[in-house]
């Protein structure tokens, strides 16, 4: 494959880095898992490995449930690298809320529509068993033109399949905790984003929000007392 | 004319064609040809393809799996037609993406240095070369649908070239 020392940089952070190719003539990311020097080089090589696969599962089971996630064109599981689809033409939910909320004649009922469709699409995610592992404003995006609510989710480097309520829990609140300093004054927004995802997880939901509730008492790590 | 040449594939030193033809009528002595190793390439029905990008992620893993000597099947172009199908199972990918005798339409996938040329195998055909850009006129979307086992929710929120490519790149991670 081609060479990615050539390639651009478009991110970096703990887990990974981000470079824009062209791949068959389509604007393609790569994502490639580094080394960690400061873990055991099998361990590093195992969870890696791991991770890669979570992450294209996650997303696969996404799209076969009717929820957008970047195409997925190449997995090189020999360097652990991901050639997915680089989805331009979109803003993240961030900045739409953002500029919603700085325009003083934003309309907040494009606000409280875009809660709806993140509940319920986290909803479907969940009742799923798909975890995404680091749910935040940013790692979710949203179609031009915005207001039509096409809704992408991306970066599932921490996502991974499991039927626990608590890792749901966990889940929202990683995103709560997100939203709500993110975006200033936003509590009751957020509290339409879950009736929202209440309402179309349906039986399941009570025992997620029950877990949320903890996990606000208590923090996302689970006391290792008791 | 349809013949449509990527020259090095990669940046491989292989020169990567693809050429449909329709009215092929004599596709049995064309597979023999192949199968006895007299030429390499990947003989496809069309019907299972959507976009010529289809058979380029697919040959872009066989080749990846090549050069890494990680391939499943014995050769080049065996591993081509078992990139593309969605399956772990090669006589049944085989099966679903080669070429039958009983076909009239064939598309052709040839890896080549470029020294040699498809042409000599191409003049064997006895058929109509048409452009690769009438490829969607071949593909039965519900065989697709079918083989790749896409279900129509997945449709609502992105094409089938999509789900195909996305299976394609997967199948090695994860079962449908």
């Amino acid at each position: 494959m081609s060479d990615l020392s050539k390639a651009t940089l478009l991110k970096q952070g703990a887990e990974a880095k981000i470079y824009v190719i062209d791949f068959l003539g389509k604007p393609c990311i790569v994502k490639e898992r580094f080394q960690k020097t400061y873990r055991h080089p099998d361990l590093d090589k195992s969870l890696t490995a791991q991770r890669t696969k979570s992450e294209i599962r996650s997303m696969l089971r996404c799209r076969t449930n009717g929820i957008r996630t970047p195409v997925i064109y190449f997995v090189d599981q020999i360097k652990n690298l991901i050639y997915m689809e680089y989805i331009q033409d979109s803003v993240t939910v961030r900045d739409y809320v953002t500029a919603i909320q700085n325009n003083p004649d934003g309309d907040t009922h494009l606000l409280e529509a875009l809660m709806q469709k993140v509940g319920s699409t986290l909803a479907t995610m969940h009742e799923k068993n798909i975890i995404h592992g680091d749910l935040t404003t940013s790692n979710m995006l949203l179609r031009n033109p915005p207001e039509e609510l096409n809704l992408i989710l991306i970066d599932f480097g921490l996502g991974y399949i499991e039927n626990l309520a608590e890792d749901k829990g966990v889940d929202l609140y990683v995103l709560e905790r997100a939203f709500l300093s993110t975006h200033p004054n936003t509590e009751a927004l957020f509290e339409l984003l879950l009736q929202s995802y209440a309402k179309d997880y349906g039986k399941g939901a009570v025992e997620v929000l029950r877990k949320l509730d903890e996990v606000r008492q208590r923090g996302r790590k689970r006391t290792m007392v008791g | 004319m349809g013949l449509k040449s990527y020259e090095n594939f990669l940046g491989s030193n292989l020169t990567l064609s693809i050429v449909l033809y329709k009215d092929v009528r004599n596709l049995s002595e064309v597979r023999k040809l192949v199968i006895e190793g007299k030429f390499e390439a990947a003989l496809i029905k069309p019907s299972v393809v959507v976009d010529p990008f289809q058979v380029l992620v697919a040959v872009n893993k066989a080749v990846h799996l090549h050069s890494n000597n990680k391939k499943y099947t014995r050769t080049l172009h065996s591993e081509i037609l078992y990139s593309l199908a969605p399956s772990k199972n090669i006589s049944d990918s085989y099966k679903k993406f080669g070429v039958t005798d009983q076909e009239t339409s064939v598309l052709i996938v040839s890896l080549a240095e470029e020294s040699t040329k498809p042409q000599d195998f191409l003049s064997v055909i006895q058929g109509q070369q048409v452009a690769l850009e009438s490829l969607p006129e071949f593909t039965d979307l519900d065989t697709v649908k079918k083989v790749y086992k896409i279900p129509d929710i997945e449709l609502s929120i992105g094409t089938v070239l999509e789900a195909v490519v996305n299976r394609i790149a997967s199948k090695d991670i994860v079962s449908l």
